[in-house]
């Protein structure tokens, strides 16, 4: 079955993109290729990140058309109709800070939609602190998105680059445990100018240390691999599991798309 | 050429005593000067000439840790360093962002330079009793391809013991082939160390591994404050010219430095084997 995660969270600096790149890379690693919809029109650092990658079919469609919802949603259901490919098991869609304001409304099409066309759907949620966007989230959840999923497949996350657990408040908020979903922490990758390596650098994560771009060392190589290793961990419970022998993958290593 | 050897200064009980620091600066001295005309039988002829030293200070900042080399090759009379730039050191405490920081650059720079000459990376760790957030901190991935030895200042405590036996469960790659343990003289004699002496850590780790069981003098308890009072961090051989610079201090201080450097080396120029 395919599957369709969409990564969410309504502050921006939450590290949706962050997540979103993880989950193609995620989808790259099991699969050997995935499909991208990147939904921030505004700043597509996901799309740009692999942009050059043969092995992810990627498609730019603004999401946060505000009063103009529905286009934004048909254009997200045309292309998943007609032009994703069916042999792409795995498609993420990295939605833009705000997205609840333009998808919400239409949740009642959205899931159907993705549902008929025979996605399995989950949902990666983002947090940002502070009360504001505890309401988000109890707004997504009561009625929003996330309210349209299966609880099993709807993931919130707490960015460790923003603070510990407890420093999140719908940690606090007793409102939030009337809600099940999974939980999880991402964690944070350190040193900032390691960091920053990285984040500028573009292609899968995964493949870094072989690509070597510059200012890559071995110090970076092993902080990334251990960041990924736990990023990997983190995002696995919305993640589908690869078939027992999947024919893409020789000696771990990804085939090249055909 | 890829030549380094990266020894990675652990255990010792926290704070001042544990030994960390002079052994730290034992190494340093003897990678600088062991292949010295006057050092080198000292040494066993075991240093390689022209030994690149790099130094991670985890313990200290700036202020409070080993002073820099090169300041003083600049600041004192000429000709006491003789290779300018053979020793480089980094500040950044053990678990912090600027500890990541320098731990990430020396260990770039130490494989560069290993390209080019021998290279002696020495990590000065402040006391972690938790072998995960070791683990953790420096990456056995990474410790393995800067080829670490682990040197294990011992105390006489169970601790001592018990915390080297973890550090082998949780890092084996790095910990249980070959290492050192520094029987640390401030905590006693050798026969004070029947605790590890009679342990089962030992019998795996000495008797029957690639351990070395060593013994470090300290220096006796009137250089020892002069040195802490005068020039704390200070490398050995600047130690020692400061104490010639200075009419006042000759004698017995200089004498004491020089004997301990003598014997550090003389002991410690074996693990250049491992």
């Amino acid at each position: 079955m395919k599957t369709i995660i969409f990564s969410h969270g309504d502050k921006g600096g939450v590290g949706k993109s962050v997540v979103a790149a993880l989950l193609v890379d995620m989808a790259l690693q099991r699969f050997g290729r995935a499909s991208l919809i990147e939904g921030d029109a505004k700043t597509p650092d996901v799309f740009a990140r692999y942009q050059d990658d043969p092995q992810v079919v990627k498609k730019m469609i603004s999401l946060n058309l505000a009063g103009d919802a529905a286009t934004a949603v048909g254009g997200l259901a045309e292309w998943l109709e007609n032009e994703n490919p069916d042999d792409h098991l795995v498609t993420i869609v990295n939605l833009p800070a705000n997205a609840g304001e333009t998808l919400d409304g239409l949740v009642d099409l959205i899931i159907p939609v993705c549902t008929d066309l025979g996605y399995d759907v989950a949902a990666c949620y983002s947090l940002g602190k502070g009360a504001e966007a505890s309401l988000s989230l109890q707004q997504s959840l009561d009625s929003g998105l996330l309210s349209k999923i299966h609880e099993s497949r709807r993931l919130i996350i707490i960015p460790e680059f923003a603070g510990t657990r407890d420093s999140f408040n719908y940690t606090n908020k007793a409102v939030a445990e009337k809600f099940l979903y999974e939980k999880t922490v991402l964690p944070k990758l350190a040193p900032v100018p390691t960091a920053d390596v990285i984040f500028r650098s573009p292609g899968a994560f995964s493949t870094m240390a072989k690509r070597k771009p510059e200012g890559f060392g071995v110090f970076q190589a092993h902080t990334l691999k251990r960041w990924l290793k736990d990023c990997f961990v983190a995002l696995d419970p919305v993640f589908p599991e690869p078939p027992a022998l999947h024919d893409d993958m020789v000696d771990g290593e990804r085939r090249p798309y055909e | 050429m890829n030549d380094l050897k990266t020894f990675l200064v652990d255990g010792g009980m926290a704070g001042r005593g544990g030994g960390r620091s002079l052994a730290v600066r034992g190494l340093v001295d003897m990678y600088q000067h062991g292949a010295d005309q006057g050092y080198q039988a000292l040494a066993g002829n075991n240093i390689p000439v022209g030994s690149k030293v790099l130094v991670w200070d985890a313990c200290h900042d700036e202020e409070t840790g080993f002073q820099l080399w090169e300041k003083h090759t600049a600041t004192h009379q000429p000709g006491w360093r003789k290779n300018p730039g053979q020793v480089v050191v980094k500040f950044g405490r053990f678990g912090t962002e600027m500890g990541k920081i320098a731990y990430g650059a020396i260990a770039a720079l130490a494989l560069e330079s290993a390209q080019r000459r021998p290279t002696r990376l020495i990590i000065d760790l402040p006391f972690v009793s938790a072998s995960e957030t070791l683990e953790q901190m420096l990456m056995s991935g990474l410790l393995q391809d800067l080829n670490a030895i682990p040197i294990w200042l011992m105390g006489t405590g169970v601790a001592d013991t018990a915390t080297l036996a973890d550090r082998v469960m949780v890092l084996p790659e790095i910990y249980r082939d070959r290492g050192v343990v520094l029987r640390n003289s401030h905590c006693g004699p050798w026969e004070a160390f029947n605790i590890w002496q009679s342990s089962g850590a030992r019998r795996v780790l000495v008797d029957r591994g690639g351990w070395l069981d060593l013994f470090m003098l300290h220096l006796s308890e009137w250089p020892d404050k002069k040195m802490h009072e005068e020039c704390l961090n200070m490398p050995l051989d600047l130690a020692n010219g400061k104490a010639l610079k200075d009419g006042s201090w000759i004698g017995m201080w200089r004498l004491s430095i020089q004997l301990w450097r003598g014997a550090f080396m003389s002991r410690m120029n074996v693990i250049e084997k491992l």
